[in-house]
């Protein structure tokens, strides 16, 4: 099965994304693979209401290892499954958990063994250190796409020119992960590289 | 067919992703009526498209001018030259327009519009004088095809979404669910596509009873049955497809013309996959250094120790 990797810096929306995106496939629940980097992989069911009031929270870094689950993406007259990994969020700052950079370090390289990288940002924020190094990465990839996401707050429509220009020839996908907009985009972006 | 190729910045097409199976089947309909016109149309169409951005790598490896070269002088094998001229102007005509009336929008989206380059009044005035020449080599594929493209542009404009997600109902789980929101989002597309599938089957009845009536009172001349020029039979109510309907100097322009594209389409065939190659290994190399350069961020991770508290201290990892 192919993974799709979701990523980004802290508090940009990835979990809600994938969560959503699940909602958006058809799916009531999902199985979440969680992946520590010490101790054993395990996993939890969640219906969509509560892995979003699990899962995602207004604090940096809730999610604090790489999560799995697996999507049914419909293509021409049959399904394709795709595991879409939800991330820690990626700083340039040196984070003063262990835990927290362990994870990143993983999302880091889960990043070359993915063949669809979705790259969350907010159109606000100016492109950090590490956002510019993974889209460096990923503008020499097929699968990669630059997720601007909370398109639904002000200011990040007037944003989304520049942030076209600077991620060519990468496509950009508006989305709000909030308000479930935007999701057929990353639909048929899933489904053209599956 | 257009709008599929645009996503995902513009509005949906209205038969979402089957919008390529039934433009095929548009196409096939249209080239079993009148198969040269279709062709020539068809190819111009597909030429005229990627001029707003020539120079743009397309799937094939070569760059958008150069399969602009190649769709003219296909037509030009299929559908004879002068058939191939009047599509082509009648289609940047369309074209000048569409970009005329989207410039706003493009230049929000950063997308590529002729319009831009000139501004939008000389656009509009560049397209009629387009049209001009377009209608005086074939002045009734110029109206059939004037009508036709008003009509589809009427059928196709993008109408508010029925649901939240760019025409996607928002509601869509919620259907899924038996709720009520996505039933009467779905009764509301529904409504859409039955209107707009009205306004292209207006539109092309129209542009058919045009083109019938101006042969009928023979405002152009009698079509030639089996052109030389062409390896497409004219088809009921075709225009001129041969050279000879044209004087001389006209005619040689255009054989020249044609001639020149074809080796200009050749040449751009060999540069693109010589420089196809090149691209490749290049972007292999970009990608292996982009590519250590995150593990040795992720390294770098492994091994740091994180600051004390209220110390200030930062990950110096690019120093």
């Amino acid at each position: 099965m192919k993974e799709a990797i979701v990523i980004g810096r802290p508090n940009v929306g990835k979990t809600l994304l994938t969560i959503n995106l699940a909602e958006f496939l058809g799916q009531r629940r999902v199985e979440v693979m969680f992946r520590p980097r010490d101790g054993a992989a395990y996993t939890r069911i969640y219906s969509i209401a509560q892995a979003r009031a699990d899962l995602v929270a207004e604090t940096p870094h809730r999610t604090r290892c790489l999560q799995s689950l697996v999507l049914s993406v419909p293509r021409g007259k049959g399904v394709r499954k795709v595991v879409v990994t939800d991330t820690t969020g990626l700083c340039d700052e040196i984070h003063p958990s262990s835990a927290v950079r362990r994870a990143m370090a993983d999302t880091i390289r889960s990043v070359a063994r993915a063949v669809i990288i979705l790259h969350v940002v907010d159109p606000l924020q100016p492109l950090s250190g590490v956002d510019l190094d993974i889209l460096r990465f990923g503008q020499t990839q097929e699968g990669y796409a630059l997720v601007a996401n909370m398109m639904d707050l002000p200011g990040r429509a007037e944003r989304l020119p520049e942030l076209v220009r600077a991620a060519r020839p990468a496509p950009v996908l508006a989305v709000s992960a909030l308000k479930r907009t935007g999701l057929g985009e990353v639909r048929a972006f899933l489904r053209r590289h599956l | 067919m257009d709008d599929l190729l645009d996503e995902p910045a513009r509005a949906r097409p209205p038969a979402g992703p089957a919008s390529a199976a039934y433009a095929c089947l548009l196409l096939a309909l249209a080239a079993g009526l009148c198969p040269r016109a279709a062709v020539s149309l068809f190819l111009a169409a597909y030429a005229v498209g990627m001029l707003p951005s020539p120079v743009q790598r397309q799937p094939t490896g070569m760059a958008g001018w150069v399969e602009s070269a190649i769709a003219v002088t296909l037509s030009a094998a299929l559908a004879g030259p002068v058939e191939t001229a009047g599509s082509v102007l009648t289609m940047l005509a369309v074209q000048l327009l569409d970009d005329a009336w989207d410039l706003e929008r493009d230049r929000n989206e950063a997308r590529p519009n002729m319009a831009q380059a000139v501004g939008r009044g000389p656009a509009v005035l560049l397209a009629v004088g387009v049209y001009g020449v377009a209608a005086w080599l074939d002045p009734a594929k110029a109206l059939a095809a004037g009508v036709a493209a008003a009509g589809i542009l009427t059928g196709l404009c993008p109408l508010p979404p029925a649901g939240g997600d760019g025409g996607v109902p928002v509601g869509a789980a919620d259907a899924a669910a038996g709720g009520k929101d996505g039933r009467r989002a779905g009764a509301v597309a529904r409504g859409e596509a039955v209107f707009r599938l009205a306004a292209l089957g207006v539109a092309s009845a129209t542009a058919a009873a045009v083109a019938r009536l101006v042969r009928h009172f023979r405002l152009v001349a009698a079509p030639a049955a089996e052109s030389a020029a062409g390896g497409l039979p004219a088809g009921p109510g075709t225009g001129p497809g041969d050279l000879a309907v044209l004087p001389p100097w006209a005619g040689w322009a255009v054989l020249a013309a044609v001639c020149l594209l074809a080796a200009v389409a050749v040449a751009g065939l060999v540069m693109a996959y010589r420089r196809g190659r090149r691209e490749g290994a290049e972007r292999e190399k970009r990608a292996a250094a982009a590519l250590a350069a995150l593990q040795r961020l992720a390294d770098r991770l492994d091994s740091a120790r994180g600051p004390g508290p209220g110390t200030g201290e930062t990950d110096h990892r690019r120093s």
